[in-house]
């Protein structure tokens, strides 16, 4: 730090700039003793202030602070207390039989201790279940948590007795118990004083039970005591985290709050009815439930019909869970009535065959669900936004996940759910092709949402002349989405005659899926405003009532006749091979030329672009290509632009005028991996005299084969 | 607004708006404590530099408005902290070391808990994946722990395990 008073600070700084560069990259470099000494002085500051200190550790992860203890006392110090936050230490190995005493530890790092099966390599096997307990005597004041792994029976007396030895006075707040058992031994046997009471544990408030015993058809119960005799000893117990295949008794947690309970083994069923007691037994208290079962468990439950009596009213509750919703179908439970502080819930398919519905069916509508948050595997039932709209009409906040969904529905779903006043919705998307529609929907019930506040206000003349004027709406939609725009176009009419404009210019319009049986006539379709022609998208994507190839095909050809005047240009996707005749057979239709291979002249056609998926296209396709793009060069006199991506040289001996040629070679697989020289070279003389920029890339190829007329 | 004037330890003046260097904690209290007589009320910084300040003013100025940090719990992992570095502290945090560890002691200095978590970041990075010894040079730390104290320590690492 300098010293107040002196005035040459600057100078000295810019000394130090120019001798002192980048300490952090290579070891200080000085060259001058005299700014050695302020520039480590304010070095030293810093790594010496336990306050910076502590602020700085405290973004290092366990590796480096583990390096930090090293460096010296200080450092030591602060990172110790830091590393007892973050990491658990293991309490099993600190006790050797060579030497009588166990290993000291810094008190610090004792925060959480692990009690688990590895020991000390000088511990023969008949002292472990002694280790076992000495370990548990390692709790200090300091410690707040203590995790069991329970991976042999025989050592879960030795723990119980360690606990036992500790008294009631540790400050434990946390008990995890994991078993992970590599095998089962049949024959041992906790005796049954093991599991007596233990001393009451007022601090502990959280237990966590996990076992993975999934693979074993017996032996899960006997866990069942050391689970509960946790569970009778925590008068103050908050939170219960069950990963097991047990009904633990809750009788005495009258401050339980949270219950996560999962259920694993996959050869019994879920009882329900002991659930529900469960669950009873916790009514008055539980605030967050979350239900959920192992993934292979997953059968489709029975409905639990219970006498209404039997049904517990969980008067405190706010957040549900559900994670398995064909498995916990109790029937008479999910409604106001019966969860009447319910605000925030979750409805999760879990794995294998689930109908959303028949869960959505077991509801009454609940007006005080303010957040859902829902995931969706299927589309298959039609009413299904309508169901959860009836049934959840105050929904504020909307949490939506898309699981191996195909898009085309999706938009229309989200029409339905506009009719919440939502404040947020977050929507993940998995395992769904990327698709733009379906952004755009989701975007536009947004937007909506969000610009339905802002509409014109008409008794405010300036403004009102502004959103009048079609120059400045025109201007001001070129700021916006694409979805801002298509939600403006439902402001008023004017709006809607610029709006319209702006998306026919900036969008493509999929005509194909226009055409579908729901329509009165296959032939009448529904209006569209000829701006929106003005690109026009044909794609591999239909409306659903449109299967069979022949059909589509039919429609590609059909799309071609909105062609208007105001059309400027043409997208086709050529997934499928057999659609292309038929995209040719609509263009020709076009020119008024009938069959005959030649295309009809096309004067204003100006720029070209093909691009060709690699990888999945077979090598014949390559071919097919080819000649795709023969006839469209052929056909285009006036060509100035082509972009080409592909594997494939085109021949351009007829294009006199071009002047722009973007051209990438697409690796194909099974075929050489650079182009042929020769043939690049030789179509570029072709427009040697013509040509004024010039782009040739390698690399990947795009998702489209594209035509601008 | 209110104005303050703010005395570098290099007897520079600064003045500045109060509402901008609130997020000082010791500014904060100094005025509170004092109360606003005039505009000409000095408040002098004898830990930090011109150059400094002017640092500490520009990072004040575009994090005027952020909403205030909630304190952390006492029990809550550290983890929590770390969020990621905005774009624009990454460029302003761009500087010669002489001057970040200055602009450490700064905010340590005048409270600003913003600034000085940035800086800490800074430094973090520095001691990510180098070796006790590379720190040790890097910072001139004399090593002061005995070759068992060494020993202990790493006995211990190895026993402490991810939570």
């Amino acid at each position: 730090m300098p010293n107040a008073g002196d005035s040459s600070v600057k100078n000295r700084y810019k000394k130090l700039q120019s001798s002192f560069p980048q300490i952090g990259r290579s070891s200080a470099n000085f060259n001058s003793k005299k700014v050695r000494g302020n520039a480590n002085n304010v070095i030293s500051k810093v790594v010496r202030n336990p306050l910076i200190l502590d602020a700085i550790f405290a973004h290092l992860d366990l590796p480096d602070l583990k390096t930090a203890r090293l460096v010296c006392h200080e450092w030591n110090d602060i990172a110790s207390p830091l590393l007892g936050r973050q990491a658990a230490l293991q309490a099993t190995p600190l006790f050797s039989s060579n030497s009588s005493h166990v290993f000291p530890v810094n008190p610090k790092l004792k925060r959480t201790l692990v009690i688990s099966d590895q020991f000390h390599p000088s511990i023969p096997p008949h002292m472990k279940t002694e280790i076992i307990t000495k370990a548990v005597t390692q709790v200090s004041q300091l410690t707040r948590e203590i995790k069991f792994v329970a991976n042999r029976m025989e050592f879960v007396a030795p723990f119980l007795q360690g606990i036992r030895m500790l008294g009631s006075s540790p400050k434990i707040q946390k008990i995890s118990i994991f078993s992970e058992p590599d095998y089962y031994d049949p024959n041992t046997i906790t005796p049954v004083e093991a599991y007596q009471k233990l001393p009451p544990q007022d601090n502990l408030t959280t237990l966590e039970f996990n076992t993975l015993l999934d693979f074993r058809i017996h032996g899960w119960e006997e866990l069942q005591p050391l689970l509960q005799i946790w569970i009778d000893a925590a008068p103050n117990l908050t939170t219960l985290d069950i990963a097991a295949s047990l009904y633990p008794n809750l009788e005495g947690c009258r401050n339980l709050k949270v219950l996560k309970f999962r259920f694993l083994t996959r050869y019994v069923h879920v009882n329900l009815g002991k659930v529900v007691k469960m669950l009873g037994q916790v009514k008055d208290s539980l605030v967050e439930l979350e239900l959920s079962v192992a993934p292979e468990n997953s059968g489709v439950m029975k409905k639990l019909q219970l006498d209404k009596k039997m049904v517990p009213v969980m008067s405190k509750l706010t957040t549900l869970s559900i994670q398995a919703i064909n498995v916990y179908r109790i029937l008479d439970f999910f409604d106001e009535d019966h969860f009447p502080k319910l605000r925030t819930l979750s409805i999760q398919p879990g794995i294998g065959k689930s109908s959303l519905i028949t869960h959505l069916n077991l509801w009454e509508p609940h007006r005080g669900v303010q957040s859902l948050a829902v995931t969706i595997d299927s589309w298959e039932e039609e009413e299904l936004e309508e169901e959860m709209i009836q049934i959840f009409p105050t929904v504020k906040e909307f949490n939506l996940t898309l699981k191996q969904i195909s898009s085309s529905p999706i938009s229309r779903s989200m029409e339905s759910f506009k009719i919440w006043d939502l404040d947020r919705v977050n929507v993940i998307v998995d395992g769904v092709r990327p698709s733009s529609e379906l952004i755009e929907g989701l975007e536009a019930a947004m937007s909506r949402l969000r610009d339905s506040e802002n509409a014109p206000d008409n008794e405010n003349n300036a403004m009102s002349k502004a959103l009048q004027n079609p120059v400045i709406l025109d201007a001001i939609f070129a700021q916006l989405s694409l979805s801002d725009v298509k939600t403006c176009r439902l402001v008023c009419q004017k709006w809607n005659d610029v709006g319209v404009k702006t998306l026919g210019k900036r969008a493509y319009f999929p005509v194909n899926k226009l055409f579908s049986y729901n329509a009165p006539k296959f032939n009448e379709l529904p209006p569209v405003n000829d701006q929106l022609m003005r690109g026009l998208l044909i794609s591999d994507k239909f409306d659903r009532s449109i299967r069979s190839d022949k059909k589509k095909t039919e429609v590609i050809t059909k799309g071609l006749t909105h062609v208007s005047n105001l059309t400027h240009e043409i997208k086709f996707l050529a997934a499928k091979e057999e659609f292309v005749p038929a995209f040719f057979k609509g263009i020709r239709a076009l020119g008024s030329i009938k069959a005959g291979q030649k295309l009809p002249s096309q004067p204003n056609l100006t720029s070209l672009r093909f691009h060709d998926s690699s990888a999945n296209h077979y090598a014949a396709a390559c071919l097919e290509f080819q000649s795709l793009i023969k006839i469209w060069l052929d056909a285009a006199t006036n060509l100035t632009t082509l972009d080409v991506a592909a594997s494939l040289c085109p021949n351009l001996e007829g294009c006199k005028s071009l002047k722009v040629l973007k051209f990438k070679f697409v690796i194909r697989y099974g075929q050489a991996r650079n182009p042929n020289l020769d043939n690049v070279i030789k179509m570029l003389g072709q427009v040697k005299d013509s040509l004024i920029e010039l782009e040739l890339s390698n690399g990947e190829g795009g998702y489209e084969k594209e035509v601008k007329i | 607004m209110p104005f303050v004037n703010l005395e570098s330890s290099d007897g520079d003046l600064v003045k500045v708006d109060v509402d901008v260097i609130k997020c000082s904690v010791t500014i904060n209290a100094l005025i509170e404590h004092l109360g606003l007589e005039d505009d000409n009320e000095v408040v002098p910084l004898q830990n930090v530099g011109t150059e400094t300040l002017h640092k500490v003013l520009a990072w004040a100025k575009h994090h005027k408005d952020d909403l205030p940090s909630v304190d952390d719990d006492e029990d809550d992992p550290p983890r929590e902290r770390r969020t990621d570095i905005t774009t624009w502290d990454a460029n302003f945090i761009k500087m010669e070391q002489i001057q970040l560890f200055d602009l450490i002691l700064a905010a340590n200095y005048l409270d600003i808990s913003g600034l000085l978590d940035l800086g800490c970041k800074i430094v973090a990075d520095m001691i990510k994946g180098k070796t006790a010894d590379e720190i040790r040079t890097m910072f001139n730390i004399v090593n002061d722990l005995t070759p068992q104290e060494q020993e202990q320590i790493r006995k211990e690492n190895e026993w402490c395990e991810e939570k």
